[in-house]
């Protein structure tokens, strides 16, 4: 075309030296750190912007080690701990069952869920029971709960979802399910999206995923969400998260492992990310 | 002499080779998918399976009726708008647009073959699905609209395809037609397209096929809740949105997990099942 060849040869060797010096960033190995070597790590998404970070800033300070870390959902990060195929699997829900059997948990974060609804619903909060009622699709209008004359339209996630069940567990009390009619979305992201274009939504999501530009967060109980509400034990809906190990970890999970846990790295990253920090008490 | 006698037998040997692997992954997939899903049946009887509305699998209920019902809702909902609307436009291209329309509409209508199908998906969940919420009422979420996106996806196919089909005709019986007397309507609806009735039954066949087996773009405005159609506005879910939706979480070798690979199995089934009679349609045709 009109570009000299010799021109556009030049802007691929300088694209190719960009993208080659980005690889020579990491410095050399260090000798005298005696941690090395790789481990993996997979499961719930949910936490994967956690364990990323984490493994980022772990290889950062120790530089022969690796850890990769990779999404899969809880039941996959579960089901590979269990067969040996990773070192840690990454879930929201606590193993049950078969695949309990030889894993150690590790509480690593307190995950506070939110619920949302559109942002122009005047409706400022609810009770637990009323939300409850809601969400098995007993309450159908918002007028019921002192709200506009406008259908009630249940978000929620599917079935396999670690979250769904956080919710069934603690605002329904583990009595009965999330009405069928409501409409499932497959991640936090949708969900979120789906409540902010539909008037009389109403969702639950991750307090990390919570933008208050686009939906509203309910009060619940007359309690407005915060890290201090969690903390005080006054904020219903939270769960934690885990990382799995196969028995009790040794070496380089271990070292991994106290670096996730320790309060450097709670107290300074773990908020950032909309989770609450391990480290502190909840009052109950 | 030799050396091409050795070079043709090995080109022979390489492609009998590829062609051979291709079979092989072919039966491998059927194999895979059949024996996951078959095995459901050691847990769940096929009745509950093909005949139970309700779909809840932490308490072990796998009635995947809503699916199937759901499947078959939206695709009759896609052909019933696509299949009048592309072969008008196929009888309108092929025997009375001139030629430089034809041209310029057939171009466009390849375009559409493009598009992925995630952005079918996003437009119809940012306008179709508020538009249908607030003019029809219901959730918006449903089979209305992914009928309506499903319309505009196999659209092209019914349109190209039956274009095709009509140019086919050999005109001579046209000409004769209009020889005896017919006007060009007669002409079209009493000659021309009963003599292109296979191919262009063959094309809504695999538009079928193409919406039946469609995932992302109804995943995105179906609304995914598992309970069967109660109206065209509010959510329920297909067979291809139901798999995307759990197949990622559920435990390999779990009965939920194998409920989801008979979903896949049965949409195998199908899909072969249009090819077969995509077949015999047009053998059907040649022979009269």
């Amino acid at each position: 075309m009109a570009v000299p060849r010799s021109r556009a040869l030049l802007a691929i060797l300088l694209l190719a030296a960009l993208v080659l010096s980005g690889c020579g960033s990491r410095p050399k190995a260090d000798p005298n750190d005696p941690l090395a070597g790789t481990i993996t790590a997979s499961g719930s998404t949910a936490l994967l912007p956690l364990a990323s970070l984490a493994a980022e800033i772990f290889m950062e300070e120790h530089l022969n080690v690796t850890v990769n870390v990779s999404g899969g959902g809880s039941y996959n990060g579960l089901q590979q701990v269990a067969s040996g195929a990773v070192h840690i699997g990454n879930s929201d829900v606590p193993a049950t069952g078969e695949l309990a059997e030889g894993l150690v948990e590790h509480k690593v974060a307190i995950a506070p869920f939110l619920i949302i609804v559109h942002p122009e619903n005047p409706v400022e909060g609810l009770t637990i029971e009323q939300l409850a009622a809601i969400l098995r699709g007993e309450l159908t209008n918002w007028r019921e709960v002192g709200g506009p004359d406008l259908e009630v339209m249940v978000v929620s996630r599917q079935q396999s979802s670690g979250s769904r069940a956080t919710i069934v567990e603690t605002v329904l009390g583990g009595e009965g399910d999330i009405t069928p009619q409501a409409l499932v979305q497959d991640s936090n992201g949708k969900v979120l999206t789906t409540v902010q274009y539909t008037p009389g939504a109403i969702g639950y999501v991750d307090a990390s995923y919570y933008r208050p530009s686009k939906v509203k967060a309910l009060a619940l109980d007359g309690v407005t969400y915060s890290q201090e509400a969690v903390l005080a034990g006054q904020w219903p809906i939270y769960a934690y998260e885990y990382m799995y190990t196969k028995g009790e970890p040794t070496g380089l999970t271990r070292a991994f492992l106290d670096f996730v846990l320790s309060p450097g790295f709670q107290e300074e990253y773990v908020s950032e990310l909309g989770f609450v920090p391990i480290t502190r008490e909840i009052q109950r | 002499m030799d050396r091409v006698r050795t070079a043709d037998r090995t080109a022979r040997l390489a492609l009998t080779a590829c062609a051979v692997l291709v079979a092989l992954v072919i039966a491998a997939i059927l194999l895979f998918v059949g024996s996951e899903g078959l095995r459901l049946f050691a847990d769940v009887s096929p009745l509950e399976f093909f005949f139970s509305p309700v779909w809840n699998p932490p308490l072990d209920r796998f009635g995947a009726l809503p699916f199937m019902v759901g499947s078959v809702v939206v695709t009759g909902i896609a052909l019933l708008i696509s299949a009048p609307l592309g072969l008008a436009g196929a009888i309108f291209m092929a025997k009375i647009a001139p030629d430089w329309m034809r041209t310029v509409l057939r171009q466009a209508s390849n375009l559409f073959v493009g598009i992925p199908s995630v952005v079918y998906g996003y437009i119809g969940m940012t306008l179709l699905v508020p538009w249908v919420r607030e003019h029809l009422g219901g959730q918006g979420f449903g089979v209305l609209v992914a009928g309506l996106v499903l319309a505009i996806m196999v659209m092209p196919t019914i349109l190209g395809m039956s274009e095709d089909a009509l140019q086919a005709v050999d005109p001579a019986i046209e000409e004769g037609s209009l020889a005896l007397g017919a006007t060009r309507w007669q002409t079209i609806w009493d000659v021309t397209l009963p003599a292109a009735r296979p191919r262009i039954l063959a094309a809504i066949i695999l538009a079928f096929a193409r919406a039946f087996g469609e995932t992302t773009a109804v995943q995105m405005v179906i609304g995914n809740s598992p309970v069967l159609v109660r109206s065209l506005t509010t959510g329920t879910s297909t067979l291809t949105s139901q798999i995307i939706m759990e197949m990622g979480q559920t435990p390999p070798g779990s009965p939920w997990n194998r409920a989801l690979f008979m979903m896949a199995f049965g949409l195998l089934a199908v899909s072969l099942l249009m090819i077969l009679l995509v077949r015999w349609v047009s053998n059907r045709g040649v022979a009269r």
